[in-house]
């Protein structure tokens, strides 16, 4: 029994790994697309980090993300970044409970990014991973073509769904908007 | 080995498949590591409170929450709502039936308030402005040796309630939801979860913790043992030097030790720890102590008791609520007044510190808290200046404000007699 209750423990932590974890508000993809202004399908194509000290504020760290792809919102080929907080800089880690699973945002990664504005982030940073690990899902090649991987329910992409009808989602939510 | 090959690519797909499925389809709790839990020296937490308006203007004190009241109450009930058992009667929150549900050997220490952030193992929940980014709180992990907790103040329409929360955000849902983090738990898959990822509404409904939440305090440490101490009474004289009686169970017969909430204010890590009083005996089979408490140095909110036989969790009791008044400020029971003349002073300008109801003829110190050790007043190691009451209890401390001190905030502070004032915020042009 007790292994059992290991063996229940190491596969939820595997979960954690897998799904990330953090306070963010519910969000269906029609409230998402109203926060964001740009959700971006491409390859993570660079993966860096900055640091950053507020006013009367401790440092803190950002990872900063670069995809180059398409802009689901207006069809246009685009290179953008977006960044989350936490991250290593020079040795330093800040780890925090929003964060991205580290799998969902490995260098080369295929994602879909839905980007929203930020300011007081430092001087690199002007655009998010709107509600962070809520706002970056990753993607697979199927024969039916590129599915995004939902992250359940209360996220913006709540199921496995393929990159075309996702695009014809937000743009009837966009014309509905 | 065309087949074995083959076989093995499509074992490998598969278990790739059900690996990027799971978050998707899987339920029930998750923790955040093996190793990490909280052991009884990082039970205790605190809150650096800078909610304003709505999120901080709750001004009822209820009598099982006493002497706190605003943000700092919403905080305290999230994490009494962990307990092991009810908090005192359980009352004080109308949207749940008991406030104390994990029934683990798990409770946290309530040490009040906090005059800063504190480092990323304090155990102090505090507030950031600036974008949020979408994300409503988060907590800084690993938790094992202490934890923070950070609430986005600014971007999100923040409510303290404490009764139906209808519109914004409710603190004491979310904060329930990162102390969940604090103690260990991620994210369950089990919708309506306190611990479930994203919130519904104003998220007034993660209060309460849920039977999968329960699970998982349970998990990491344990079901509630039968052993544990518990307290059903405290009555006497609650003020410093006055003598009371904790009634309950399960105390040992000799050597219990008290815990109260220590009146130091502090942003680091000495607000934190809790005032002990020692080799307490029990009588009536362990059902009763009788103690004094000290002179100084705690101040009312919550006590504990932890018993001296057994192991771990299960030697602390729940949470209490202790209307006592030791003289300390982290709760709403300042006695020393603290003032300064000016609280937006210009560089080169004097400005004047004074106190009263402060112990007479005492050595009082001068301090400051800040979150980055900018220097204040040239001084590196928080300490202003010092100097002895009068026989009438005040003080008075003048000083030059240094070019060095420029576009800082500190908070102030006055120390007498193991007593704390006040904390007041300067912030130099």
């Amino acid at each position: 029994m007790k292994t059992l209750r290991w063996l229940l423990a190491a596969a939820s932590t595997l979960l954690l790994v897998q799904g990330g974890s953090a306070c963010i508000e519910e969000l269906d993809l029609g409230q998402m697309i109203s926060r964001t202004d740009s959700a971006v399908h491409g390859t993570i194509t660079d993966v860096r980090t900055t640091a950053f000290t507020p006013e009367d504020e401790v440092q803190l760290i950002y990872t900063i993300l670069t995809i180059q792809g398409e802009d689901l919102y207006t069809g246009q080929q685009t290179t953008v970044e977006a960044a989350f907080l936490g991250g290593t800089y020079q040795g330093e880690s800040m780890t925090v409970t929003s964060m991205p699973a580290p799998a969902d945002y490995r260098l080369g990664n295929d994602v879909v990014v839905f980007r929203g504005a930020v300011e007081g982030w430092g001087p690199e940073i002007d655009h998010c991973v709107y509600a962070s690990m809520g706002g970056i899902f990753r993607t697979v090649n199927t024969k039916k073509g590129v599915v995004v991987l939902g992250k359940g329910e209360g996220f913006a992409v709540d199921g496995n769904v393929r990159v075309s009808a996702l695009k014809t989602s937000i743009s009837i939510l966009q014309e509905v908007k | 080995m065309k087949n074995v090959l083959r076989f093995g690519l499509g074992s490998a797909i598969l278990v790739g498949s059900t690996f990027l499925a799971m978050p998707q389809t899987a339920e029930g709790f998750s923790t955040l590591g093996p190793n990490e839990n909280l052991n009884l020296g990082q039970r205790d937490f605190r809150h650096f409170n800078e909610f304003t308006g709505a999120g901080n203007n709750n001004t009822v004190i209820h009598s099982n929450w006493p002497q706190y009241t605003g943000a700092d109450l919403a905080m305290w009930k999230a994490g009494a709502e962990w307990g092991s058992r009810a908090h005192g009667d359980g009352s004080g929150d109308t949207s749940q039936g008991t406030v104390g549900s994990g029934e683990a050997d798990f409770s946290f220490f309530w040490e009040g308030a906090a005059n800063g952030i504190g480092g990323t193992n304090d155990n102090i929940i505090s507030s950031i402005s600036g974008s949020s980014g979408g994300v409503l709180a988060f907590a800084e992990t690993p938790i094992n040796n202490g934890w923070r907790i950070r609430f986005y103040r600014t971007a999100w329409s923040w409510q303290d309630g404490p009764g139906t929360v209808s519109s914004g955000i409710d603190i004491q849902g979310v904060a329930a939801h990162e102390i969940g983090h604090a103690l260990g738990l991620g994210h369950s898959g089990v919708g309506g979860s306190t611990m479930f990822a994203s919130i519904s509404g104003t998220g007034q409904g993660n209060r309460s913790i849920q039977s999968d939440d329960i699970a998982g305090v349970q998990f990491i440490y344990g079901a509630r043992s039968a052993s544990m101490p518990s307290i059903t009474a405290i009555t006497g004289s609650m003020v410093p030097g006055g003598t009371i009686t904790v009634t309950g169970t399960g105390f040992s017969t000799s050597t219990n030790r008290i815990w109260l909430q220590n009146d130091l204010v502090d942003g680091g890590n000495n607000g934190g720890a809790h005032v002990t009083i020692p080799d307490v005996a029990s009588t009536g089979g362990g059902t009763s102590m009788t103690f004094q408490l000290p002179a100084s140095g705690w101040e009312g909110g919550a006590l504990h008791v932890k018993r001296t036989t057994g192991n771990g969790g299960e030697l602390l009791s729940e949470s209490h609520p202790f209307d006592g008044d030791g003289g300390g400020t982290g709760g709403g029971n300042d006695t020393i007044n603290f003032t300064v003349s000016d609280t937006t002073p210009n560089t080169g300008q004097s400005i004047t510190f004074s106190a009263d109801n402060c112990p007479p003829l005492q050595t009082y110190t001068l301090v400051w808290a800040n979150t980055d050790n900018s220097p204040f007043f040239a001084t590196f190691n928080g300490t202003v200046g010092s100097g002895t009451t009068d026989s009438l209890g005040n003080m008075n401390f003048s000083r030059t404000v240094p070019n060095g001190a420029a576009g800082r905030t500190v908070f102030m502070e006055v120390q007498v007699f193991g007593e704390d004032s006040n904390t007041v915020q300067v912030s130099v042009n």
